[in-house]
């Protein structure tokens, strides 16, 4: 019997690891100038990434139904990425990269807490008899 | 715990450097002509030189926190390339050949390092502004 709130959860664990991600970019933003600095970028541990953990909240509507993997909890895999190249001093940050990056991710966590807000609308609206 | 504060003061380490580099633009500027100071000869160019650093041992527990960083300004370093010198006998600050030492600020490249910083403080408050929109969609899930 699923947990009244299971819906949530994953998608809780899911804003966690975009904040985490978000902290790790705009690190690499403050650092843009600083010599020999390598950025770090948080990557999903396990198959389920961003799109399961979607499809779970928002097509998983029966208990029968065969999860997709995505109720383990969102924690992240830090690497370093230097696939921008590094410049005479050493650096490895690409603002544009770091910037589309960061709105990808805001864009993903402001998606992510429109999902749990429709969630949690639901629960409410059950549990008021649809009155409201 | 990263959350939106730790983010935004990571942000604001980064704003805080590049608002340094830019003083020590102004101030390169400023003293492009300059050719006398308090430790003699002429106005030598200062260089922010900036520095990584990782948060506290006390709140980096996770290998995320771990790996932020924030920035700080290491030091102010002076550039010992020598100014350029031009034939000026008349003037107070000529050496015994009558040779004047200007600066050694390029204007052109003191230009370019500004549109630099000036970008990079840009990217700062735009993240700022990103983490400030988070921390509202997370706060409108308390709403209702």
């Amino acid at each position: 019997m699923a947990n009244l709130f299971s819906g949530v959860e994953p998608l809780s664990y899911s804003l966690d690891f975009h904040m985490e991600r978000h902290n790790l970019l705009a690190a690499n933003i403050a650092n843009v100038d600083t010599p020999r600095y390598k950025p770090t970028d948080l990557a999903r541990i396990g198959e389920a990434g961003f799109e399961s953990a979607m499809q779970l909240a928002m097509a998983r509507t029966n208990e029968a139904h065969l999860s997709t993997g995505a109720d383990d909890p969102l924690v992240g895999r830090v690497f370093q990425d230097l696939s921008a190249g590094g410049g005479a001093d050493g650096n490895f940050v690409s603002l544009d990269r770091e910037s589309g990056k960061l709105a990808t991710n805001r864009l993903r966590y402001d998606i992510v807490s429109v999902l749990v807000r429709s969630h949690l609308d639901g629960l409410m609206n059950a549990a008021n008899d649809r009155k409201g | 715990m990263l959350g939106v504060f730790s983010a935004i003061e990571i942000s604001a380490s980064g704003l805080s450097a590049e608002r340094t580099r830019m003083n020590t633009i102004a101030s390169n500027l400023a003293n492009a002509q300059t050719t006398r100071t308090s430790q003699g000869g002429a106005y030598k160019r200062v260089d922010p030189v900036f520095e990584a650093i990782a948060l506290d041992k006390m709140r980096a527990l996770t290998p995320s926190e771990r790996s932020v960083s924030m920035v700080r300004v290491a030091q102010i370093a002076q550039d010992p390339r020598p100014g350029h010198m031009v034939f000026s006998p008349g003037h107070p600050d000529a050496n015994a050949d009558g040779y004047l030492e200007y600066p050694n600020v390029n204007i052109v490249e003191e230009m370019v390092n500004m549109i630099t910083a000036s970008r990079a403080y840009e990217a700062g408050v735009s993240s700022v502004e990103a983490t400030q929109k988070m921390a509202d969609s997370a706060l409108e899930l308390g709403r209702g």
